[in-house]
């Protein structure tokens, strides 16, 4: 197929009211606070979609409150099928900017299941928040502390004594380094089999190099830095292409995701463990999702305004891999 | 290329090259980074023999303590590997360890509302028991790949599938195949605990036995048993400990175990039955791992082998002993390099110009010089209330008073010789000493060790002669800073333990700074009980008071003495605590167990919400007239500069 012919599996708008989703899907959202994720707004008047609001997750994460529906376990795959054969629509757009990591990811899994089309929505934030006193290695106030890791619902990689050989760890580098540090120090994996991810280009020019800076200490390590590699921070099928490269380059028997980074690369590594889930038996590569449960400041947001908004054809590209 | 460039650039080359020897050899400080040359850099602790009794023991130690070095060691993975290879080793060993360490990521699946704690209890229970088997079963693939397979009695096989309620199962190769499965089988229902029916669980510790005394019974040697090595026991959660404890009491015959767990991280002593607990001795022995280290010098002994053998692979010429490597810097010698006698020399006459008469100036002319600035510094840090001639004039009255008063302040005085100048302001230097750094912590002792070494040869001095003082005591302020950032990526708490230690270290260093207007060499703290009704912590503060310093402590952060030693769990209310000595040199204060400060509750959650109005009155409480009203971000050591702002009052 020729460049001009291939499908373009992400449509870029310089602000979120240039979106025009498709007629008669539906729009599933939830507001975690941020401005970037109310779904009030011009942007959506006049267009022909339904809205289903995410209102509460419970704290163990692992049942939703849906508008208009009763709880939903987020681990059953079952109740999530029915829960979208129950809406009756084929398409939705899942906007993942105020959704969740642990919350979307089996949504959009039971969505593809069913055979829904699925498009997935991020803004970006117009700008973080700088803490009032940096420090050195710490810039950003984005988070107070961390409940610990787990591993997302429905994607969870038991140990298995017989079963993992060797593993290689993917830590997708956010801001804030004092997590990778904890996660790394927490699994200890090998440093030789340690892989960082950092967004580059970022969602701004300077951006990645906040993320070096921010992640000084973990990348400092005997040689992590060496070891960094790179994927567009607002791509999540240029972070696919990447995991699938370095599984391939370190022949690991099972790949742990470190959920650190931007929501376009979470993004990126649920469709990989996705992927991996409908191949054959045989050529499977378990991946593990793990993510530390951040506890956002309790005093202002982490983010603020409103900068590019990007819209991925998540079925286009399962189709695409698969 | 200029002769002499070209020189210098193969000087360069092979300085890099030998700090990249000593990295290799002494950076890998952690267990996990040392794979393949974990055991042939393993050095027995003098506790190793006290593990190898067959009884359950829980082995306790903070980060860095060497409780995963030791316990992948006692594997049977590790004794083959110690002995070279060796198979009779391993027979003679009284128990085939067999590692695992618990991830939280890996239990942290097993919560959530879906299910009844009931159901968690039972799912837990028969993800365990996979895991053991499956332990066992790696043990058996190992021997056959080993060439030394062991073949079970008739219908043991079945059994084991039995109780774990696998189908068609006949043979050895068949269970390892079925054990994977089902392994695989559990998983996916765990990720679907919400709407699948689950497949047959097994009763907790029983396929374990079963297959454990099968192998043992095919093993040459009458007597084997299985030791479960279970590391990072601190990650598992409350509920999963009580099931982990139900095993551990109903261990005997051919299981036992022994856990290795952070203070702190051993949290419930119930089992699954109500009227059942995990007690010391009946049940386990506890080995403190700091504890026995720091018997008689057992840790300077033992770090001391640990990193001459990894000097002895150096391809570099090197001293061979840590003690020649890194003399003992004494007091007197000290003062010398922190220029005592250019300050005594500018104050001389103002001292002499002090006796009453010539008896009087020539005893002051004897001083040995620490002892001469004990008089200055005296008077100057109490100037409010003495002058020096009322100094000079009380030392030669009682001389046996003021000669107890030296012995007191004798290591206080070398804080203050250079405070509030640049350059280094205090040395820590010695071998004893950066033992005394490590406190037990044989990660930090390599990471000092590393450091010295490396910086020794980037200012092309070689390891063919002692460290410089200087360059030691740079290399253990590098390593406490370094330490003191990773803090943050130790726990969940991580910013608040971060902020916590800046606050007492630098309350600590003000105090050192402050010489003889203080209590000599305070460095750990109490929380006081004399609190005013309207100043006492409300239940959240008091939790979140007990969850930041319980992490202090599991994180080595702080190190606690408790109060009763009995105790099963600290009571923050009663301990006292120390900041870790690894830090000490980071804030210049002393690195040496001393004298304590009382603390209010809330004056610790201060520290860390409000450090710039917290820890000006913290140091004046200790009636120190100099320091009062001078800005806490002032004259701070020069590695402390990059904290000036996070000081800064707002």
């Amino acid at each position: 197929m020729r460049l001009s012919e291939q499908p373009l599996l992400t449509d870029f708008y310089e602000t979120r009211e240039q979106i025009k989703l498709s007629a008669g899907s539906l729009y599933v959202f939830a507001f975690s606070g941020e401005e970037r994720s109310e779904s009030q707004g011009p942007w959506l008047e006049g267009q022909d979609v339904d809205q289903l609001e995410i209102r509460e997750v419970a704290k163990s994460s692992t049942l939703l409150d849906i508008d208009g529906h009763d709880r939903v376990p987020l681990r059953s795959r079952a109740a999530l099928q029915a829960l979208w054969t129950h809406l009756g629509v084929e398409e939705i757009c899942l906007d993942l900017t105020g959704i969740r990591n642990d919350v979307w990811a089996p949504l959009l899994r039971a969505a593809l299941d069913v055979g829904l089309r699925v498009k997935a929505l991020y803004v970006e934030p117009a700008e973080y928040r700088f803490l009032e006193k940096p420090r050195p290695g710490e810039l950003f106030n984005l988070s107070e502390r961390r409940e610990g890791l787990d591993q997302i619902p429905g994607f969870a990689v038991l140990d298995d004594p017989l079963g993992d050989g060797d593993s290689v760890f993917v830590p997708l580098l956010g801001f804030e380094g004092a997590r990778a540090s904890h996660m790394f120090s927490e699994l200890q994996p090998r440093s030789e089999r340690v892989v960082p991810i950092v967004g580059a280009p970022g969602f701004r020019v300077e951006y990645p190099m906040h993320t070096y800076h921010g992640n000084e200490i973990f990348l400092r390590q005997p040689e992590h830095h060496s070891q960094v590699k790179f994927a567009i921070a607002n791509c999540p099928f240029a972070l696919y292409h990447r995991l699938g490269e370095i599984a391939e380059h370190y022949e690991a028997d099972v790949i742990r995701v470190g959920i650190l980074g931007t929501k376009p690369h979470a993004l990126g590594a649920v469709l990989y463990a996705i992927a991996q889930e409908r191949r054959p038996l045989d050529e499977r590569l378990p991946v593990a999702l793990i993510h530390d449960r951040p506890i956002v400041q309790a005093t202002g947001f982490r983010t603020m305004g409103m900068a590019h908004a990007l819209l991925y054809d998540i079925s286009g590209f399962i189709e695409e891999v698969l | 290329m200029d002769p002499t460039d070209q020189a210098n650039l193969a000087g360069e080359g092979l300085r890099f090259e030998r700090e990249e020897e000593v990295s290799r050899e002494f950076g890998a400080y952690r267990a996990e980074w040392v794979d393949e040359r974990l055991f042939e850099l393993f050095r027995a602790p003098q506790y190793l023999g006290s593990l190898m009794a067959v009884q359950p023991m829980v082995l306790q130690g903070g980060r860095g303590t060497g409780k995963t070095t030791v316990l992948k060691g006692l594997s049977f993975r590790g004794v083959h590997a110690r002995s070279g290879g060796d198979m009779d080793a391993l027979a003679r060993a009284p128990f085939i360890g067999l590692y695992w360490k618990v991830m939280m990521s890996q239990v942290a699946p097993f919560h959530g509302e879906e299910v009844s704690a009931e159901r968690w209890d039972s799912l837990f229970s028969h993800y365990l028991n996979l895991i053991h088997c499956g332990l066992i079963a790696d043990y058996l693939v190992w021997r056959k790949d080993l060439g030394v397979p062991l073949a079970l009695r008739a219908g043991a096989v079945e059994e084991v599938a039995e109780c774990l309620a696998l189908e068609g199962v006949e043979t050895l190769d068949e269970l390892l195949a079925t054990l994977r499965r089902a392994h695989r089988r559990f998983e996916v229902y765990v990720n679907n605990v919400a709407g699948e029916k689950a497949p047959p669980l097994s009763m907790l510790g029983v396929p374990q036995r079963v297959f454990a005394e099968a192998v043992c019974a095919a093993e040459a040697r009458t007597g084997s048993r299985f030791c479960f090595l279970i590391d990072e026991y601190e990650n598992l959660s409350d509920y999963q400990q009580r099931i982990f404890n139900t095993l551990i009491k109903e261990s005997g015959g051919a299981i036992v175990y022994k856990v290795g767990v952070r203070e702190e991280g051993w949290r419930e002593r119930a089992t699954l039955n109500p009227t059942q607990r995990l007690e010391e001795p009946q049940d386990f022995r506890r080995v403190d791992i700091v504890q026995e280290l720091g018997r008689g010098g057992s840790f300077s002994r033992f770090a001391a082998s640990v990193c001459e053998g990894r000097l002895a692979r150096l391809d570099q010429p090197t001293l061979g002993s840590m003690g020649e490597l890194m003399p003992e810097l004494t007091e007197e010698a000290e003062a010398e390099l922190l220029e005592l006698d250019k300050l005594l020399a500018a104050r001389r006459e103002e001292l002499l110009g002090c006796a009453p008469d010539a008896a009087g100036r020539s005893e002051l002319e004897e001083l040995a010089p620490l002892q001469a600035y004990a008089l200055l510094e005296w008077s100057d840090a109490h100037k409010t209330t003495t002058s020096l001639e009322e100094v000079v004039a009380d030392y030669l009255a009682r001389p046996g008073d003021w000669s107890s008063r030296f012995g007191n302040y004798r290591y206080t005085l070398l804080f203050t010789i250079r405070k509030g100048k640049s350059g280094l302001r205090k040395y820590y230097a010695g071998w004893e000493t950066h033992c005394l750094l490590a406190a037990g912590n044989i990660r930090y002792l390599l990471q000092l060790v590393e450091t010295s070494l490396r910086l020794q040869l980037r200012a092309d001095l070689g390891l063919d002669r002692p460290l410089t003082n200087e360059i030691q005591t740079r290399a253990a302020q590098q390593v406490g800073e370094k330490n003191l950032f990773e803090l943050e990526s130790v726990s969940g708490t991580g910013n608040l333990l971060l902020r916590l230690m800046l606050g007492f270290g630098r309350v600590f260093g003000r105090l050192a700074a402050g010489g003889s207007a203080h209590r000599p060499e305070t460095n750990q703290f109490e929380l006081s009980r004399r609190v005013p009704k309207e100043e006492l912590p409300d239940a959240d503060q008091w939790e979140r008071l007990e969850l930041i310093l319980t992490d202090a402590v599991m994180n080595s952060a702080l190190i606690r003495t408790p109060a009763n030693k009995l105790q099963e769990r600290h009571d923050i209310a009663a301990d006292l605590f120390i900041v870790h000595p690894i830090f000490s040199p980071f804030f210049v204060f002393s690195h040496r167990r001393k004298r304590k400060m009382m603390v209010r509750p809330l004056q610790v959650l201060a520290l860390i919400d409000d450090p710039s109005a917290t820890i000006g009155p913290l140091i004046d409480s200790s009636d120190d007239d100099e320091r009062a009203g001078v800005p806490i971000e002032e004259n701070l050591p020069d590695q402390m500069r990059l904290f000036a702002e996070y000081y800064r009052a707002t």
